[in-house]
Parts: structure tokens; sequence; C-alpha cells
């Protein structure tokens, strides 16, 4: 089944070149910084305790891996 | 176990395929216990990486002093050396406890998530990707 959640392409757009933290189930932007561990204190403060880390490159360019 | 492809953001202005609004990747989720607490972190499963290869800041929140572990010189398509240092860690993939040796980087701040690869993951996950169904299933492989 495809969900929403699985789309995270206007979600993640506004964001270049830091750590994003998402809510695990809505898939929504919590907190975004420079570095994991402020993303993920952030994130906490804000009362989601388990929050997805993802990072936003500087650009979203094509994979070739 | 089944997880769906996700789609991310593609530059139109690098890419010409002007229909390619998204790019759609087998990224999942994978769970950390740390002292800190726990959190998520996506990676992409990708059969053309030999070893699992995390972003080395993920290491640090995991609370692994990153540089004592055993130092890999690996190579993109870029061909330029990167460096990555192996820790035996504890992570779940759709809760199910997975240990396995992963290389942590301090070079792919570029790369939006960490690499599952052969070693270390295809050895002991059976994959198969369905990019039409935009699914990829996994099963543990029994005797690894």
């Amino acid at each position: 089944m495809k969900t929403k959640t699985n789309d995270l392409t206007k979600v993640l757009k506004k964001y270049s070149n830091e750590w994003v933290a998402l809510e695990p189930k809505e898939m929504k932007v919590v907190a975004s910084g420079k570095k994991p561990g402020q993303v993920l204190d952030e994130s906490r403060k804000k009362g989601v305790n388990h929050p997805v880390l993802t990072r936003a490159p500087k650009d979203y360019g094509v994979y070739i891996l | 176990m089944d997880f769906k492809y996700r789609k991310f953001p593609n530059d139109l202005t690098r890419c010409p395929f002007p229909t390619h609004k998204f790019a759609l990747r087998p990224v999942i989720q994978i769970d950390f216990d740390s002292p800190k607490g726990s959190f998520g972190y996506f990676v992409l499963i990708d059969s053309g990486a030999d070893y699992c290869i995390f972003h080395a800041t993920i290491g640090e929140q995991l609370g692994l002093d990153i540089k004592k572990g055993k130092r890999l010189i690996f190579y993109g398509t870029s061909g330029q050396a990167q460096e990555a240092y192996f820790h035996n860690i504890l992570f779940k993939i759709g809760g199910n406890n997975h240990k396995c040796d992963v290389g942590f980087s301090y070079d792919m701040d570029n790369l939006a998530y960490g690499l599952l690869g052969q070693y270390g993951f295809f050895d002991k996950w059976r994959v198969k990707f369905e990019y039409d169904k935009e699914n990829v299933e996994l099963k543990e492989v029994s005797n690894h």
C-alpha cells in the first residue's frame, strides 16, 4: 500500500546541508540543524522521543553509487 | 518483512529527465538505542556497496570513539578515496535485532542516508527489490 508518509519530496525539499529529525509516524519535520545531537535533543524537548534522522544533502542530485 | 520505497526530492536543474520530479529509493528506517535515548536513521539498501557505511556523526551519537575502529579506504564512482572506521554495533530492522560491522565515515556529508551493503546486510538478509510495486521484501537468512 502506498502511503503519503513514504513521500518525503515536499517535506525535505526546503532543507539543505543539515540534519533533519522526523516524527516517526507522520514523517513531519520536528527539528533541523548542523549536528545530529543538537537535532535529537531539540526533538526530545518537543516531546518526540524516537525521532528519525536523515541528512538533507547540499544538493538533491541523482545517486549513482 | 515488507518495506515501501520512499520518494525523495530531485533537483530537476541537474537532471536530464524533466518528468523525474522525485527519486524513488529502497530507503528503510533502522533504529538505535543509545545512552542518550533511541532514534531512527534512514539507510539505503545498496547492493553495490561492499560494506555497510554510516555517517560518523551517527556513530558519535551511539557513544563510539570513531577513529578507534578498524580503518577502511573505500571508493565511490568519483574514484576519490574515502575513509571509514569499523565498529560492531547493534540496531533494529523492522523491530528485529541486527548486529554487524559498520564503517563510520566523515566523508559522506553529501549523502542523505547510511548504506546497507553486502557484508553485514546482504549476507544476513535475502532481499527482493520490487520497484514496480515500490516494495522491498526482506527475509532473514537462517544460517548466518
